[in-house]
């Protein structure tokens, strides 16, 4: 079976380990993978599709040195391989500015300020699972208990 | 001066050879000697020849023979007039004869005068006498206004410092008030972390000994490694030893060499497949733990910039307001390499919050720098030690000395003058917030401990030094 990767970008060690931890409940069905920043997220992706896996998610955080988090969604969105990827920017202290690069360039799914709450971050990425599930044409049935069951019904109706 | 037009001034020095140099109505005074009292009937216009004068609205309306002190009732100087200026026109022009301000004599000073008996002069060529002193009420007039125009300016330069200073009074009282309420929190938060680590530990010992160590090697880790260290290691314990990947990684954070995983008895490592929760639980407490110390320096260092201003105590520590600091500008300098070397310093007298605005300011400095000039592999280095100017007896001979160098680019020369110098800025833009207050006010403070700056810049390196006294030997005790 097909592995489906959910990505967490954030140079802070202690963020990615309380997302890990609130997205546990998806686990075994798809794999969490976390990145310390945009060059290690890109070297994976280029991992993960290089082995014919899928990466359904990547939430980033915006403020990361080097490149942001903007930069980093908008070269996923323009690249052809993870057109289905969905984009989530998590972030506590992104400008207007940010968020309007990250709309128009990084065309981001989702917008989660932190700090977050479990039961909110889990839900949009169930959400967000369950329309790249659709998208990219992988049998559904056999992650039925983590799908988010409304946006399944009102996808296949 | 007041700027007229020269047929003005020709006028005017017209009147002065004319009615102003009668040497029988000249009056001389003294230093601080009083002319015309407020309130005091005089029927003279008095022209300042040589010398200067004060104008002082009294409010008990009675002026005493001599300038009094500052401290003496309640007065306002209206005005200062030099020579050329008309004193007493209004009272003069009006047919009131009374002055409506006290003058003194700034200096020793002669005036000339007219009063209502003085004939008219010429009166066929330059017209009746109104005509003819049209010129000194234009003079009044435009030097009235001068004053006006000065004084409005000066005061709302006066107001915008109050209100600034004011502004920054308040953000301290503010924020060492929220410091003061966090600190109370992050205290329960980090004490209470400790006491259910203790206990978790204690009650897992007596269980279970494989329980106890992989809680104790969850909270006493210390090994830093980054995601992407940690993958292969991951992917390789997954593979091999068929553990979960949350598994897998405790035990790659555990064991992240094959030297490291060999020394762990094959009980120890099904005891991970199995209980990893346990360690993760000890690293979560570990975390918390930490985050409670940073909380705690923020809160720290907050309270020490929002303190009252200076106040000296002896026996402080340069190097904790050096961590503390740091500590402040944390989330800012985690973009950039930070090196620290401190030596153990003397105690010195010193306000900390003072010393504390020294180092924030230069750090802000050599992080803006570095991020305005997008430097790669930005670096700031700190270090602390102890300097002994010897055989220049005038001077203090031991100093603390703290070293703040950064990689960014080389401040030209022209900027190194005046980069000490109030308003002197290469940041033309940005909103920096309450912390980058300028290194004039790093000079102001480091010149009252008695202290040095010093400032050297090359391509590859920006070093600034501060020497402050030691206690021990001068002024700072």
């Amino acid at each position: 079976m097909e592995t489906i990767n959910i990505i967490c970008v954030d140079d802070q060690q202690e963020v990615l380990d309380s997302v890990m931890r609130d997205l546990r409940p998806l686990t075994p069905l798809v794999r969490l993978e976390e990145a310390s920043g945009v060059a290690d997220c890109l070297k994976l992706m280029e991992q993960i599709d290089e082995d014919g896996d899928y990466v359904a998610i990547v939430i980033s955080d915006q403020v990361m040195p080097g490149e942001s988090g903007t930069e980093l969604l908008g070269k996923v969105a323009s690249d052809p391989r993870f057109a289905k990827t969905r984009k989530v920017l998590l972030t506590g202290q992104a400008t207007h500015a940010d968020t309007i690069n990250a709309i128009n360039d990084g065309q981001i799914n989702n917008y989660i300020e932190k700090p977050w709450q479990p039961e909110k971050i889990l839900a949009i990425v169930k959400r967000l699972l369950t329309l790249y599930i659709l998208d990219a044409g992988i049998d559904y049935k056999e992650y039925m208990p983590i799908l988010d069951q409304q946006t399944l019904f009102s996808n296949l109706r | 001066m007041i700027p007229l037009s020269d047929n003005i001034n020709r006028a005017l020095e017209r009147l002065e050879r004319v009615y102003f140099s009668d040497a029988g109505r000249t009056v001389e005074l003294e230093p601080g000697e009083l002319l015309i009292g407020q309130g005091q009937r005089t029927r003279r216009m008095y022209r300042i020849m040589e010398g200067s004068m004060i104008s002082y609205r009294e409010e008990d309306n009675e002026a005493s023979e001599h300038m009094p002190a500052e401290s003496e009732g309640r007065r306002h100087e209206l005005f200062r007039a030099d020579a050329g200026s008309f004193v007493c026109v209004q009272s003069f022009f009006s047919r009131a004869f009374r002055s409506n301000t006290s003058l003194y004599a700034l200096e020793k000073t002669r005036l000339a005068y007219i009063d209502d008996t003085t004939p008219i002069v010429e009166q066929y060529e330059y017209g009746n006498f109104a005509q003819q002193f049209l010129p000194v009420a234009i003079h009044e007039l435009a030097a009235r206004n001068d004053r006006i125009f000065g004084r409005a300016a000066e005061r709302e330069e006066a107001m915008r410092l109050l209100q600034r200073s004011e502004m920054a009074a308040l953000l301290g009282q503010l924020s060492a008030g929220i410091a003061h309420e966090l600190n109370n929190a992050v205290g329960v938060i980090s004490r209470r972390t400790e006491f259910m680590a203790d206990t978790l530990r204690a009650i897992l010992e007596a269980q279970d000994k494989l329980n106890a160590q992989l809680f104790l090697k969850g909270y006493e880790d210390t090994t830093f490694l980054s995601a992407s260290d940690l993958r292969p290691t991951v992917r390789h314990y997954e593979r091999d030893l068929g553990m979960s990947q949350e598994a897998a990684k405790v035990l790659a954070h555990i064991a992240p060499t094959e030297a490291d995983y060999k020394k762990l008895s094959w009980r120890f490592v099904r005891n991970v497949k199995r209980n990893y929760r346990i360690w993760e639980m000890g690293h979560d407490l570990r975390d918390l733990q930490m985050a409670a110390n940073h909380a705690t320096g923020i809160v720290r260092a907050v309270k020490q910039m929002g303190a009252p201003s200076s106040s000296r105590e002896p026996g402080v520590d340069v190097v904790q307001t050096v961590k503390d600091a740091l500590h402040l500008l944390h989330n800012k300098l985690k973009h950039v390499t930070l090196r620290t070397e401190f030596k153990p310093l003397p105690a010195i007298t010193a306000d900390k919050s003072e010393l504390m605005q020294i180092w924030t300011n230069i750090v802000q400095n050599a992080y803006d720098a570095l991020t305005l000039d997008k430097t790669a592999e930005p670096r700031i280095s700190v270090s602390t030690g102890i300097f002994h100017a010897e055989g220049v007896s005038l001077l203090p001979e031991e100093y603390v000395t703290v070293t703040i160098s950064n990689n960014g680019p080389r401040i030209p020369q022209e900027h190194i003058e005046k980069i000490f110098q109030p308003n002197f800025t290469t940041k033309k833009q940005g909103l920096d917030f309450g912390l980058g207050l300028g290194l004039s006010i790093v000079r102001r403070i480091v010149d009252s401990y008695k202290g040095s700056i010093g400032l050297t810049s090359t391509d590859a390196e920006t070093t600034f030094t501060i020497n402050l006294p030691t206690t021990k030997i001068h002024g700072n005790d």
